[in-house]
């Protein structure tokens, strides 16, 4: 059979060779071969079946796994001025968003600006929040730590012009735990998806003084590309063997 | 095949050739997978580019000469008054003459070599409190006023006490990162 | 007999196709291939990674951290850490610290206050101590080893080094009863 063989067979080299290594088999033998086949591949798993898209709306207080957080929304509310977060221009409004997020993963995230976005907002300045506080004494955080669930506020900034929401769809994102294609490491890969949407009513505070993030420094680098290694020229305090950081107003992202 | 030819030669008679070509093949091969990360590894080390005889280093289009390393006992704060370096720590002040071709020097970066082979930034975080810039090569940052083309570089560094420095790094990173010019004492 | 030998052929590609999974899914995976060199050492001690040696001085744990003015509190509790550093042959800064318990979840440095230490703030010239302290906060249930992790990375950690030093911390959750909250040292230089 080899001897019948031209590298350029095109087509018929594969003919050829099918039938005659089907062939070589007693004809019955197909039908077993075939099946063997099959089977072998579902040992490897070749016959798990593709999970259905789940249904993902959601109500607010309900907790949605995203896959390395999980995350309860629970208000969204608008107002104007909450210092030391500034405008960039007086007639921005702030639209910021209450949730319960637990990072369910082994490992601390510092990219939590990544976890919600918001859809039926129009004029948002950026996608991504403008930055983050925790609820419990209002400073700005970005890292959040494995199994200790925090309420946390995250702030965008709309457009004056914008229309005012009245409500808003808070779109829970989804990370795959999957191997990079570049690297093979397995990582918390960003595949595009939304696992979980809660449309709220924007309560409106513009009125009122309402709690605002108090100043804390964020961490030098806040994305992974633009990790910074470059250290910052403030004077460590050095004198006195007491002194404690303090705290500066910073809160870019 | 099995058992000697129709010459009567055995295996290892008949394929002596082939086993042979296995070695360097096989040197090959391994070569080929790691040139590229050994490129990349000699690409992170700068190598250094030595003064010539009349103790000039001409690199990057400029000519640098050392000056001095000396101990910098004269800082000022920014409020004029005396910096006292921290106990234990040596501030030193490496100056060196830059003669330009052009009008325009490249930005440098400039670093401490001692004599252990450490290597030390210029205006670190322990001087931060100290009136003492970094240097820039740029002829307007000249601590001397500039003379016949020629204008000086100053740039500070700390070292633990007992660190004996030898050399000075100038690095043009806009121009080459592969070497920097190694000024010595 | 030709029937016997084509079934055993079969058998055989099988047999090797089952030998190759279990080969591949026994190998370290990626994440543990590409996974950092760990510098292990005693607390107390100065243990000495590719770019830095660290020593981990002291550590405490609080229930709250006074920050200047501000009052810090934490669902679980604060632990802090006071390390003396040195740069080895380069400059260098600690870039990334955290804390890893028995379970293998990590809680890195907290940044809901500035630690130019342990943020590649600080940079560490080669030779000269600094000594200074962190602050983490891990949950107050987290029982068994807690381990110090020190790398001049900031997130790939790909195959460098990275300090491990256990933390001598009986019960986390006991630091819980005191309700004091305790301050936080800024880097100094070290001359001894």
């Amino acid at each position: 059979m080899l001897a019948a063989v031209s590298v350029t067979g095109g087509g018929s080299l594969s003919r050829r060779l099918g039938r005659g290594l089907l062939d070589t088999a007693a004809p019955r033998l197909r039908l077993i071969i075939v099946v063997l086949a099959l089977g072998i591949s579902g040992l490897f798993g070749g016959w798990k079946a593709v999970p259905a898209a789940p249904e993902n709306q959601y109500a607010a207080g309900v907790p949605i796994d995203g896959g390395p957080w999980r995350v309860e929304v629970i208000e969204a509310k608008v107002a104007g001025d909450l210092p030391p977060l500034r405008r960039q221009d007086e007639k921005n409004r702030w639209v910021y968003v209450t949730a319960n997020v637990t990072v369910t993963a082994h490992e601390s995230i510092t990219l939590t600006k990544q976890i919600l976005r918001l859809s039926g907002v129009e004029g948002l300045l950026a996608e991504e929040p403008y930055d983050m506080a925790l609820n419990r004494d209002k400073r700005v955080v970005r890292r959040l730590h494995p199994m200790m669930t925090e309420k946390v506020i995250f702030f965008w900034e709309q457009d004056g012009d914008a229309p005012l929401p009245t409500s808003v769809t808070v779109l829970v994102q989804a990370r795959t735990y999957r191997p990079d294609s570049l690297s093979g490491e397995n990582q918390w890969m960003n595949d595009g998806e939304v696992s979980g949407r809660v449309t709220l009513p924007v309560i409106d505070n513009r009125a009122t003084a309402s709690p605002s993030p108090s100043p804390s420094a964020s961490p030098k680098a806040s994305a992974r590309p633009s990790a910074s290694p470059r250290p910052s020229r403030s004077p460590s305090p050095r004198t006195s063997p007491r002194a404690g950081s303090s705290p500066s107003a910073r809160t870019a992202p | 095949m099995r058992g000697p030819d129709s010459l009567g030669r055995g295996w290892w008679r008949r394929n002596v050739w082939g086993l042979l070509a296995v070695v360097p093949a096989f040197v090959a091969m391994g070569y080929a997978s790691i040139y590229n990360d050994l490129d990349r590894w000699e690409r992170g080390e700068p190598k250094p580019v030595a003064a010539a005889a009349d103790g000039w280093v001409d690199f990057g289009g400029v000519r640098l000469r050392l000056v001095e390393i000396a101990p910098a006992t004269d800082l000022k704060r920014f409020n004029r008054e005396p910096f006292t370096v921290p106990q234990g720590i040596v501030a030193w002040r490496a100056v060196f003459e830059i003669q330009a071709s052009g009008p325009e020097v490249p930005f440098c970066s400039v670093e401490l070599e001692d004599a252990a082979g450490n290597v030390y930034d210029d205006r670190p975080d322990e001087l931060s409190r100290a009136d003492a810039d970094r240097a820039t090569c740029a002829p307007d940052d000249s601590p001397v006023p500039a003379a016949s083309g020629r204008h000086q570089a100053a740039a500070y560094f700390v070292t633990a006490a007992g660190a004996e420095p030898v050399a000075v790094r100038v690095t043009f990173g806009s121009v080459d990162l592969a070497r920097y010019a190694r000024l010595s004492r | 007999m030709s029937r016997l030998r084509r079934l055993g052929a079969v058998l055989l590609v099988v047999a090797v196709l089952a030998a190759g999974h279990a080969i591949g899914a026994s190998l370290p995976d990626r994440n543990g291939q590409l996974r950092p060199f760990p510098v292990t050492g005693d607390f107390g001690t100065d243990v000495t990674a590719r770019e830095f040696t660290a020593r981990a001085v002291a550590v405490r744990c609080a229930a709250e951290l006074k920050i200047g003015e501000a009052i810090l509190s934490t669902q679980g509790v604060w632990v802090v850490v006071r390390l003396r550093l040195t740069a080895r042959r380069e400059v260098t800064s600690i870039q990334y610290a955290a804390i890893r318990d028995a379970e293998g979840r990590v809680y890195e440095v907290t940044d809901r206050f500035e630690q130019p230490l342990v943020a590649g703030g600080r940079r560490l010239q080669p030779g000269i101590r600094v000594e200074g302290e962190i602050a983490l906060e891990v949950p107050a249930t987290a029982t068994g080893t807690l381990t110090l992790l020190l790398a001049a990375t900031f997130v790939d950690h790909r195959m460098d080094s990275m300090t491990e030093i256990p933390l001598p911390i009986g019960d986390a959750g006991a630091a819980l009863r005191d309700p004091a909250a305790t301050e936080v040292l800024a880097p100094r230089l070290v001359t001894s």
